[in-house]
C-alpha cells in the first residue's frame, strides 16, 4: 500500500515536472516570438497570419487562445497577451490606411 | 425537512452579482479586443485624455480584484488596444461630416464656425462645418539657406 501511494506521488511529481517543462517551454517560444517578430519592425509577420488578420474567427482565436492560456498558468496568459497585443495592433497599423498614420506623426 | 438546506455558508449578495456578471464581461472584453477597429471615433477620442487612461488602469485593478486574472489580462488586453487606437486614430477637424461632433467640440482650440460669415472656400465647396480646430495658418516665405544657392544669389546681385 505504502508502495502503491509512493508511486502515485511520483507520478503526481512528474506530472508536475511535465507540466512545468512545458509551461516554461510556452513561455520562451512566445518571448522568442515577440523578440523576432514583434520588436523588430523591419522582420515581418509571416504572412499566413497577416492574411488571417483580417478574417474576425482568427482575432476571436487569438484572443482565447490568450484566455486559455491564463486558465492554465496566469504567467503563460500574460506573455500570450503580450504578443496578441503586440501582433493585433503592429497587423492592424501595417494594414490601415495612410491617412492616420500622417496624423499620429504629426500629432 | 430533507428539502431544507442546512449548513454551508450564505453568500454575501455582492458575490453572487460578480459571479453572475463573470461571464458576461468576459464576453465583452473578447468582443472589445477583437472589434477594436468599430469602435467609434468619439469613444476612441475620450481615450486620449491621461484621465480616462488613469482610470482606465484602476479600472484593470479593480476588474483583477473582483473577477482574477483571466478578466485582468483580457482587460488590459483590450485597454491596451483601445489606447492604442486611439492615439493613433486621428481627425482632420474639417472633414464636412458631423457623425463626430464631439470630437470637433472637445478639442480646447475649437471654435463655434458663424453662419453669417462663410469662408470662400466654403461657399465654393458647399460645406458647412459647425466648428473648427484650426482657423489661422502661419506661414513663412520660402528661403534656400543652402551654400551653393546662396553663392549663386550673390553672383546675381553683383551683376
Amino acid at each position: 500500500m505504502t508502495t502503491k501511494k509512493s508511486s502515485l506521488v511520483s507520478i503526481f511529481d512528474e506530472y508536475s515536472t511535465l507540466d512545468l517543462n512545458i509551461r516554461s517551454g510556452v513561455i520562451l517560444l512566445t518571448v522568442l516570438f515577440i523578440l523576432f517578430f514583434s520588436s523588430v519592425f523591419e522582420l515581418s509577420y509571416p504572412t499566413q497570419i497577416v492574411e488571417l488578420y483580417s478574417v474576425p474567427w482568427w482575432r476571436f482565436l487569438v484572443v482565447i487562445l490568450v484566455v486559455i492560456g491564463t486558465w492554465w498558468c496566469h504567467r503563460v496568459g500574460f506573455v500570450l497577451a503580450l504578443a496578441a497585443f503586440f501582433y493585433l495592433n503592429d497587423v492592424h497599423m501595417l494594414t490601415s490606411s495612410f491617412v492616420n498614420l500622417e496624423n499620429t506623426i504629426h500629432q | 425537512m430533507s428539502g431544507v438546506q442546512s449548513g454551508g455558508v450564505q453568500r454575501p449578495v455582492v458575490d453572487e452579482i460578480i459571479q453572475m456578471t463573470g461571464h458576461f464581461s468576459l464576453l465583452f472584453l473578447v468582443l472589445v479586443c477583437v472589434y477594436v477597429s468599430r469602435i467609434p471615433s468619439n469613444i476612441l477620442y475620450k481615450f486620449k485624455k491621461t484621465w480616462v487612461q488613469l482610470l482606465g488602469v484602476l479600472g484593470i485593478m479593480t476588474i483583477t480584484a473582483l473577477y482574477g486574472y483571466i478578466h485582468g489580462i483580457l482587460a488590459a488586453l483590450a485597454f491596451s488596444l483601445v489606447v492604442s487606437h486611439a492615439l493613433r486614430s486621428g481627425s482632420e477637424g474639417f472633414t464636412g461630416s458631423c457623425d463626430s461632433p464631439v470630437l470637433v467640440l472637445d478639442n480646447d482650440s475649437a471654435s463655434f464656425v458663424p453662419k453669417s460669415h462663410r469662408w470662400f472656400s466654403e461657399k465654393v465647396l458647399g460645406e458647412n462645418p459647425i466648428a473648427i480646430n484650426e482657423d489661422r495658418v502661419t506661414t513663412s516665405a520660402v528661403q534656400d539657406l543652402s551654400e551653393r544657392t546662396m553663392g549663386t544669389n550673390s553672383s546675381n546681385v553683383s551683376r
